[in-house]
């Protein structure tokens, strides 16, 4: 299993997402700021946040089940149409929190894999060919990690022009002034 | 629900880029380690409530079938009583809530912890852009930060440049090398040329000293000048 640095402000976000759960005892606080109650009773679905999930658990307090978007049936289609998919609207978490989920949802890292190596490619096939209208809508679409991939791509190929005209070597300004 | 609140700071710390820092959200970090605070008052007060009700069923007064002095969950498993069965639930309850709140406290700390860090490492790679001189710094980012970072900024420096007294004299003991320098860029000519955008009066180097006025171009050793490049006194040009 990957390791999950302590720190890594990505994992802390993707740990947010909900996941189902049944609640096997009452539990308080769980409502919202809003809301008349905050006690959920015993044998009640109530979607927790994945960290709350996952820890209640491991010590039986509750049973956690896998959340929609990685269901048999949800991967079936996305593997249908990988590069088509809109990740951003269904999940912008998408890659961090299977991550997260490898472990207790079987075939999960295979699906993300397949996913992932179908919608790379066209990341990289976008990025290298500049500013491209038809290509918007899939930038639009995609999910964090690959939209932080896709800036370091860009990031690349403006580093290759800058080496071809002499500008790699200038001392630029710091970026805060 | 519980852990709304870090989630919030936890966004906060995303927006940290290597340009821009958003302002210090004080606000919110009390609202977070109050929380905490508050939670583990409430752990303490249930696990206090569980302990005193164990007491005083063991002499005996709740349930006459019981067996063991402590009502344990897994001493007594088939007890078809309904006294032990909501006793057995209530403490099952409350086992779950203790849990519900120390993993909300843990989760409030590591989203705490988060923020700083990411905010320290920001100050970090601040300081060395402006060559550790925590006055050079410009006024609307000094603006967003809080006092203890500022402090955290001057001591940072302050202990860079302990370092360096300590051990200049057998590093280096003939040059006099400039500490601050930031070494990402590897230096590739040993002159460069450069415009001033600011003035910046006279300096003082290894050719004498030169009058740098804004609108001049100046083609000078770099080592002398890369202070001024970061900050953006001055403009390097290029030779393309």
């Amino acid at each position: 299993m990957a390791r999950r640095d302590y720190y890594d402000i990505d994992d802390i976000l993707a740990g947010q997402e909900r996941v189902p759960c049944l609640l096997r005892v009452d539990l308080d606080g769980l409502g919202t700021a809003g809301s008349g109650t905050s006690k959920v009773q015993r044998n009640q679905r109530w979607a927790l946040p994945y960290w709350m999930g996952e820890r209640l658990d491991t010590e039986g307090f509750i049973e956690m089940s896998t959340p929609a978007v990685f269901s048999k049936r949800a991967s079936r289609m996305y593997a249908a149409s990988a590069t088509s998919m809109q990740l951003r609207a269904i999940s912008p978490h998408y890659y961090q929190f299977g991550l997260q989920l490898a472990d207790i949802v079987p075939g999960l890292p295979a699906v993300l894999r397949n996913m992932y190596m179908e919608r790379v490619q066209r990341v990289a096939q976008i990025s290298q060919q500049g500013q491209n209208v038809e290509g918007l809508e899939f930038v639009q679409s995609l999910d964090r990690t690959e939209a932080k991939l896709m800036q370091k791509y860009q990031a690349a190929q403006g580093a290759m022009a800058d080496w071809q005209h002499g500008r790699a070597y200038k001392l630029d300004k710091a970026g805060v002034f | 629900m519980l852990g709304d609140e870090c989630f919030k700071l936890a966004k906060e710390a995303k927006d940290v880029t290597p340009d821009h820092i958003p302002a210090y959200n004080e606000e919110l970090v009390r609202l977070v380690t109050q929380e905490s605070r508050y939670l583990w008052r409430r752990v303490v007060e249930l696990i206090q409530a569980t302990e005193s009700s164990s007491q005083q069923s063991s002499s005996g007064v709740f349930s006459p079938s019981q067996s063991t002095s402590k009502p344990d969950l897994s001493s007594q498993p088939f007890s078809n009583d309904p006294a032990d069965v909501s006793r057995s639930m209530e403490s099952e309850n409350m086992q779950g809530q203790v849990a519900l709140y120390v993993h909300t406290i843990e989760r409030n700390k590591r989203c705490l912890m988060a923020y700083h860090r990411k905010r320290a490492e920001f100050l970090q790679s601040l300081l060395w852009a402006v060559h550790l001189a925590p006055t050079m710094v410009p006024q609307n980012v000094s603006q967003r930060l809080a006092p203890e970072e500022q402090n955290y900024a001057r001591e940072y420096a302050k202990l860079n440049m302990k370092y360096r007294d300590s051990v200049e004299a057998t590093l280096c003991p003939n040059d006099s090398l400039d500490w601050a320098l930031n070494g990402e860029v590897p230096p590739r000519d040993l002159l460069i040329e450069v415009r001033v955008h600011r003035d910046c009066g006279e300096i003082v180097t290894q050719s004498g000293i030169v009058n740098l006025q804004a609108g001049t171009q100046h083609y000078l050793c770099r080592s002398d000048v890369e202070h001024l490049l970061t900050i953006g006194y001055l403009e390097h040009i290029n030779p393309t």
